[in-house]
């Protein structure tokens, strides 16, 4: 049984993910501590480039972008 | 009575004695709220209008079944909104007001452990959240909890709105969870796509959001495990900020401008004030006046002295948003701008069909007013005469209606297309229809074609 962290309102394991991607280089090593391999299919396959709006934040999604 | 609307927060639940509002609180919000008292922050937040004014209080007995530790009561608050009431401004004056909340509490050590939008009201014209339980520990979260809330009650409907220039209150209407994210990604393609923020809080967040659903629940137990800085939270915050301030509204409305492109003569207008100030003359202040198709609200500061809230209606977003924006210094204490379709009303809904009580059932005017009204609801909705008198009835015991005669220019033009709607529109039927339910207290032409008509209902 998972403990639940936050009250009664769950982020969302999307909305999570998202802000570790908004939170730059810190949310790198947060991503790296997540074990990156498991989880980075929830986050490849794009079928279009990403566009690179918040500079370097978004570089581990393009980086690791190779699919499933 | 316990609100229909506060169950889904297990820690605090809202009930009523009478007019008073009180909310029941868990042994941790209880500690929490007494943390953030002594911490000065609910002092803070109280004076610079951010949250309602409350306190706790002891000699109050909960209902059965709710959390009972504390017991914390609130100012109540005339006039309780829903976001799809609101115009594309003060759907991001609450957004910002939510996100300063959450920043000064960032200050003391507190985060806001959601972010719906129905926890904030506009209190006059200024939004105020109410759900003073709102506050939590910081060190209780990881990340910026209500990050995905947000984003669906705020983000999501204002870039709907400036982005695709779609007006966001359909979309919101009897929504209880806001707009998903996913339905704006199918909205905003092509080169709406590379708009600010749109490719993070909108696309990836949708994509994320889609692999996500099928991601086993030991990787769900590992994302939750995340943790953030406080200060990284903070920044996240800062930069959703900026991005909502600079969010402008692409949808002009239809009757903006409206006013002060009309036909009418000077002495029309200022026979039409002097019967309204004759007619809300009353001794006394009086709660709540209702202005229906209140437009840039000409005549409904005529209101404002009168009595101690006024609500101004319209059904056009724009003309609702140019009201917000014009009211001034003590108006926006008293005045509300409200976007509501007088003959397509807010209904009740979410949990039992009760949780957000419906438009008429929040807004009770001891008066209202329906100036140049009556015709567009007959002729342009094809509402009969008499449902449109008995409309007036049901919304208030007293009334200043104007009816404009057949032959009058703006009812020949609005019924041009379709004469036969005219069929039954017509002064004595209305004054007949009138007559059934009301008392005239008083009647005046204030020009060739328009007849102005303070009525009191027969039951008063």
């Amino acid at each position: 049984m998972i403990e639940p962290i936050i009250g009664y309102l769950d982020p969302g394991s999307g909305a999570t993910i998202l802000q570790l991607v908004l939170a730059g280089t810190v949310g790198i090593g947060a991503l790296a501590k997540l074990r990156w391999n498991r989880i980075k299919g929830a986050l490849g396959q794009d079928d279009e480039p990403t566009e690179p709006a918040e500079s370097a934040e978004s570089a581990p999604i393009t980086s690791t972008d190779t699919g499933e | 009575m316990i609100d229909p609307g506060s169950f889904r927060d297990p820690d605090s639940q809202v009930f009523y004695i009478g007019e008073r509002v009180f909310r029941g609180l868990s042994e941790s919000a209880a500690s929490v709220d007494a943390a953030a008292r002594d911490a000065g922050l609910m002092d803070r937040l109280v004076a610079s209008g951010m949250l309602v004014e409350n306190w706790r209080i002891d000699d109050v007995e909960v209902p059965a079944g709710l959390p009972s530790a504390a017991v914390v009561e609130s100012r109540r608050i005339p006039v309780i909104s829903h976001p799809a009431e609101w115009s594309f401004e003060m759907l991001r004056d609450a957004a910002l007001s939510t996100l300063d909340t959450n920043l000064a509490a960032m200050d003391d050590g507190f985060v806001l452990k959601d972010a719906s939008s129905f926890n904030v009201a506009f209190d006059g014209a200024k939004p105020v959240t109410m759900d003073v339980s709102s506050l939590d520990r910081i060190e209780n979260h990881s990340v910026w909890t209500a990050y995905g809330q947000f984003v669906d009650h705020f983000l999501a409907p204002l870039m709907l709105e400036a982005y695709a220039g779609v007006p966001f209150q359909p979309t919101l209407s009897s929504s209880v969870v806001g707009m998903p994210v996913q339905m704006l990604d199918r909205l905003l393609r092509g080169s709406r796509r590379y708009r600010s923020g749109v490719t993070t809080h909108v696309r990836l967040r949708s994509r994320i959001e889609r692999k996500v659903d099928g991601m086993p629940d030991e990787r769900r137990s590992d994302v939750a495990g995340v943790a953030l800085p406080a200060a990284v939270i903070e920044a996240n915050i800062r930069k959703m900020r900026k991005l909502v301030s600079k969010l402008e509204s692409s949808n002009n409305g239809h009757w903006e401008g409206y006013e002060h492109a009309l036909p009418y003569a000077e002495d029309e207008t200022a026979a039409k004030k002097a019967f309204i100030e004759a007619a809300t003359a009353d001794a006394n202040i009086r709660p709540l006046a209702l202005d229906v198709g209140a437009n840039e609200g000409m005549f409904t500061r005529l209101l404002i002295d009168r009595f101690e809230r006024v609500v101004a209606i319209d059904s056009d977003p724009g003309v609702v948003g140019s009201l917000y924006r014009m009211l001034e210094g003590t108006e926006r204490d008293g005045v509300t701008p409200l976007v509501v379709d007088i003959v397509n009303q807010s209904p009740a809904f979410g949990l039992f069909g009760r949780e957000r009580p419906s438009f008429a059932s929040r807004v009770r005017p001891d008066f209202s007013m329906w100036l140049a009204v009556v015709h567009h609801l007959c002729i342009g909705q094809g509402v009969p005469i008499g449902k449109v008198v008995q409309l007036i009835g049901e919304t208030s015991p007293e009334a200043v209606v104007e009816f404009v005669d057949p032959n009058d220019p703006m009812v020949r033009r609005i019924s041009a297309s379709r004469p036969e709607l005219l069929d039954g529109y017509d002064r004595d039927v209305f004054e007949t229809h009138l007559g059934l339910q009301f008392t005239l207290v008083n009647r005046e032409s204030v020009s060739s074609t328009r007849t102005l008509y303070h009525v009191v209902r027969c039951d008063r």
